[in-house]
C-alpha cells in the first residue's frame, strides 16, 4: 500500500529541511506543476515497511486563489486528496503560522500538525503545552526540530497511524452563530447537487463562496444549485 | 441575516479576523508566553537595522559573500582546469586525430566550460543561503528598501538581484516572490545586468593579459560594480517609462535570527544551484561540440574560411568601432550559448593551447582599453540562451523576451565605445 | 490619540483601529496579522526607510506607504 503525505507551511519554516530529513536524497525529484513554472519537489520514503510518497507544496501564508502558489498548494489538497497533510508551523511564530493551520482544517483533509523550531521558542520563553493544543486544534501535534532531526520519528509514527485511522480530522473550529447559520445555509443547498458534494469538501466551499472565492464561484458554474447558491449569497 | 449583514463589504477579511480570534482563544489555553528577554534578536536589530550602521553593515557582509565566493573559488577553478588537461592528454591514445580532437575540444572542453564556473556559482549560493538562513538577508532588504524604493523597486527585489550573481536563471525565478506585476518585469529585464559567475572566467583571462593581479581584481571589481550601477539606471528608465506605476506595498516577514546550520544552507545552496545545472548545463554540453563543429568545419579549412570564421566574418563591421576583429566577433558570438564559452572559443580560434598561451595572444592582439571594452561588452551583451529562455518562460511574453536582449546589446555597444573613445582620449 | 501607524515613535505601543487601502492590501494585511484590535509595537522607524513592527509576536516590515494606510491609537 503506498500512501502520500502532504508538506505545508508558511515560507521560512524549515519545510525544506523537513523535507530532505525524510526523503532520502536519492529518491527525490524536481519537476514542474503542471503547466506553471513554479517547482515541484516529490520523492518516496519507506519506514516501518510501509512505503511513502511526499509532495512538498509550495510556501505560502494562505490558500487563496489570488496567488499562483497557493492556488497549486490548496487544488493539490482538494483534488489529488493525498492521505496525511503535514502542516510544519515554526512554534517561534505560532500565532500567524496557526491561520494557515485553520484554513488546512476547514479544507476537511486528515492533518499532522509538525511543531517545528522548538528550540527556538524555547529561547523567546515560550512555553507550549502540545496536548492541549492537540486537543483544541482536533489534530495530532508533534514538536520537532528539524535542524537538528529532533522529533522526526515521533512524527513519521504519527504520520502512519493518522494514515491507518483513515478518518478525515472533523473540525471543532467553527465561526460563530451568525457565520455559521450561512455557512449551513449555503451547505444544504450545495448538498442538493450531490455530484458537487462529492468532489469537494462542502463546509470548505461554502466558506469560500461566503468569502467570494473566484475559484469557487467558477467550480460551480454549471451545477443545478448554481443559481441558488448564487441567490443566497446576495 | 443576510451575507452582508454579517460578514460586511469584504468577508474575506471579517473571516481573517475572526480566524485570529480563535487562534487567541486556543493559544490562551496552550501558550504561556515568558517573560520578554532582552533577546539576542534585538540586540543584532539595533546593530544591523541602525539608521547609521545599517548601510556599512549591509556592505560589509556583501563584501564578505562576494570575498568568500571569489577566492574559494579560484582553487577549485584551477583544479578542474587542470583535471580537464589532464583527461585531454589521456585520450590521444586513440590516435585517429579527428576523433581525438572532437572529444578533446569539443566534448572535454563543453565539460570543462560547465564544471569550471560551478564553484564560483556554489560558493555565492552557499554564501547567500548562509546569509538568508541567519536570518540576516530579509534586514538587507529591510536595508536596501529605502534605496529601492526611489529607484521605483522594492525591498524584495534585492534577493532575486542578489542571486543574479551566481547565476541569472534562479535569480529571474525568484523573481516569482515580487508581488507587483511591473516591479516583477523590471527586476526581471535588469536581472540578466548582474554579473554571473560565467563571466568571471573571461573577466580573469583578459584582465590578467594586461594588468598585474592586484589590478586586475580591482578591474574585475569595477565590472560588479559597473553591472549594479546600469542595472540602477535602467531600472530607474524603466520605471519611467514603459513601466510606470507605483512599487507594490512592501510587506515582508523578519524570521528571528537563528544560528544557521551547515546541512541546511547546503541544502538551500543545492536548490538553486540545481536550477542552474538543469537549465544551464544542458545548453552547455551541446555549446562545447558545436563550437568545435562550426570550427572544424569545412573539414581542413583554415580557420578563417570555417563557418565560424564566416560568423566572426558577419558581425566584424559592427564590432570594428569598438576594435575587435572578425575572431574576437566570432567568439562573441559563441557566447550566446553561456559566457564562459567565450574563452574556450577564443582558444579554439586563435589555435593556441591553454590558459597561459591565449592570454599572450590576447594581450599582442588587444590594447589594454579594448581589452576593456571586450570585458565592459561581455558584462552586457545579450544574456546567454538559458537566460533568454527563462526569461520567456517567466514573463510568457515574446515582446519582454526579445526587449531584453535587444536593449542590453544596444547597451554594450554604447558602453563599451565609450570605453574605447574615452579611454583613447585620456592615454 | 488616533493616528497613522507611521506616526507612532519606536518603543511605542498601539492598537489597531482601521485599515484603509485597496482588497487586496487590507487582505494581505489581514493575512499578516494586522487585523482591528491587534496590538502593535513599533520597532523601527526612521525616515526614509521602511518601519518595523511587532504584531503577533513576530516581526514585519511594511513599507511608509502602508504604514499611512494603517490607523492605530497609541497606548
Amino acid at each position: 500500500m503506498l500512501y502520500t503525505v502532504a508538506l505545508i507551511g508558511n515560507p521560512n519554516v524549515g519545510k525544506s529541511v523537513v523535507f530532505n530529513n525524510m526523503v532520502p536524497g536519492a529518491r527525490q525529484h524536481v519537476g514542474n506543476w503542471p503547466g506553471k513554472t513554479v517547482d515541484k519537489k516529490f520523492g518516496k520514503f519507506s519506514y516501518r515497511g510501509t512505503e511513502i510518497d511526499v509532495v512538498d507544496l509550495p510556501g505560502t501564508y494562505s490558500l487563496t486563489a489570488r496567488a499562483v502558489d497557493e492556488l497549486i498548494a490548496r487544488n493539490f489538497i482538494v483534488e489529488e486528496k493525498p492521505d496525511i497533510v503535514v502542516n510544519i508551523v515554526d512554534a517561534s511564530n505560532i500565532e500567524r503560522n496557526l491561520y494557515l493551520t485553520l484554513l488546512l482544517l476547514e479544507l476537511n483533509t486528515n492533518v499532522v500538525v509538525a511543531l517545528n523550531m522548538m528550540d527556538i521558542a524555547d529561547e523567546k520563553g515560550y512555553e507550549i503545552d502540545v496536548e492541549n493544543l492537540s486537543e483544541r486544534l482536533g489534530v495530532p501535534v508533534i514538536p520537532i526540530v528539524a535542524t537538528k532531526k529532533q522529533g522526526m520519528d515521533r512524527l513519521k509514527d504519527a504520520i502512519l497511524e493518522a494514515v491507518k485511522r483513515k478518518s478525515v480530522t472533523e473540525t471543532k473550529i467553527t465561526y460563530g452563530v451568525e457565520i455559521e447559520g450561512l455557512v449551513d445555509i449555503i451547505i444544504r443547498i450545495i448538498n442538493k447537487d450531490t455530484g458537487l458534494a462529492e468532489k469537494y469538501p462542502v463546509r470548505w466551499m461554502a466558506i469560500k463562496l461566503l468569502e467570494k472565492d473566484e475559484d469557487i464561484l467558477e467550480k460551480i458554474k454549471g451545477s443545478t444549485v448554481e443559481g441558488e447558491i448564487l441567490k443566497a449569497l446576495a | 441575516m443576510s451575507v452582508q449583514e454579517v460578514l460586511g463589504e469584504d468577508p474575506e477579511i471579517v473571516l481573517a479576523d475572526k480566524r485570529y480570534e480563535i487562534i487567541s482563544e486556543i493559544l490562551e489555553m496552550s501558550l504561556v508566553r515568558g517573560r520578554r528577554k532582552w533577546s539576542s534578536s534585538d540586540m543584532l536589530d539595533k546593530v544591523f537595522l541602525d539608521k547609521w550602521l545599517g548601510i556599512p553593515v549591509f556592505l560589509s557582509f556583501m563584501w564578505m559573500l562576494f570575498t568568500f565566493a571569489i577566492e574559494t573559488s579560484g582553487v577549485y577553478m584551477t583544479l578542474v582546469e587542470t583535471w580537464m588537461g589532464w583527461l585531454g592528454g589521456w585520450f590521444t591514445w586513440i590516435g585517429n586525430e579527428f576523433v581525438v580532437s572532437l572529444i578533446v575540444d569539443g566534448v572535454i572542453g563543453g565539460l570543462g566550460g560547465v564544471l569550471v564556473f560551478i564553484p564560483p556559482i556554489f560558493f555565492t549560493f552557499l554564501g547567500i543561503s548562509i546569509l538568508e538562513d541567519s536570518g540576516y538577508m530579509a534586514r538587507a532588504a529591510f536595508v536596501v528598501d529605502r534605496i529601492m524604493y526611489k529607484l521605483g523597486l522594492h525591498g524584495r527585489s534585492f534577493i532575486p538581484l542578489l542571486l543574479g550573481f551566481g547565476c541569472n536563471v534562479p535569480g529571474i525565478m525568484a523573481c516569482r516572490s515580487i508581488e507587483g506585476e511591473n516591479d516583477r518585469l523590471v527586476t526581471i529585464l535588469v536581472n540578466p545586468l548582474m554579473s554571473c559567475g560565467a563571466r568571471l572566467p573571461v573577466y580573469v583571462l583578459v584582465a590578467g593579459a594586461f594588468w598585474s593581479s592586484t589590478q586586475a581584481s580591482g578591474v574585475v571589481w569595477s565590472m560588479y560594480l559597473l553591472g549594479m550601477v546600469l542595472a540602477v539606471v535602467i531600472a530607474f528608465l524603466l520605471r519611467k517609462t514603459l513601466l510606470r506605476g507605483e512599487p507594490a506595498p512592501f510587506i515582508m516577514e523578519l524570521p528571528p535570527y537563528r544560528a544557521p546550520t551547515l546541512h541546511g544552507s547546503v541544502v538551500h545552496m543545492w536548490e538553486r544551484g540545481f536550477l542552474f545545472l538543469k537549465k544551464a548545463g544542458t545548453y552547455l554540453l551541446g555549446a562545447g561540440i558545436l563550437v568545435w563543429f562550426l570550427a572544424s568545419f569545412p573539414m581542413g579549412a583554415p580557420i578563417e574560411q570555417t563557418y565560424a570564421g564566416m560568423i566572426g566574418h558577419a558581425v566584424e563591421p559592427l564590432l570594428r568601432p569598438l576594435g575587435f576583429d572578425w575572431r574576437i566577433g566570432a567568439a562573441l558570438v559563441f557566447g550566446l550559448l553561456a559566457k564562459e564559452v567565450v574563452v574556450e572559443a577564443l582558444i579554439i580560434i586563435f589555435a593556441v593551447e591553454g590558459e597561459a598561451a591565449i592570454s599572450a595572444t590576447i594581450a599582442a592582439t588587444l590594447t589594454p582599453i579594448q581589452g576593456l571594452a571586450l570585458m565592459v561588452f561581455v558584462l552586457l551583451y545579450v544574456p546567454c540562451i538559458a537566460v533568454v529562455a527563462t526569461i520567456k518562460a517567466e514573463t510568457n511574453s515574446w515582446k519582454w523576451t526579445l526587449f531584453g536582449p535587444v536593449y542590453q546589446t544596444v547597451l554594450a555597444w554604447i558602453m563599451a565605445y565609450l570605453v574605447v573613445v574615452v579611454g583613447g582620449a585620456v592615454l | 490619540m488616533r493616528m497613522p501607524l507611521i506616526m507612532l515613535s519606536e518603543g511605542a505601543k498601539a492598537t489597531v483601529i482601521e485599515v484603509h487601502g485597496g482588497r487586496s492590501l487590507c487582505r494581505r494585511l489581514a493575512e499578516m496579522g494586522f487585523n482591528v484590535g491587534d496590538r502593535v509595537l513599533m520597532i523601527k522607524n526612521h525616515r526614509p526607510g521602511p518601519v518595523m513592527v511587532e504584531v503577533k509576536d513576530s516581526r514585519v516590515a511594511l513599507g511608509r506607504g502602508v504604514t499611512m494606510k494603517i490607523i492605530v491609537e497609541e497606548n
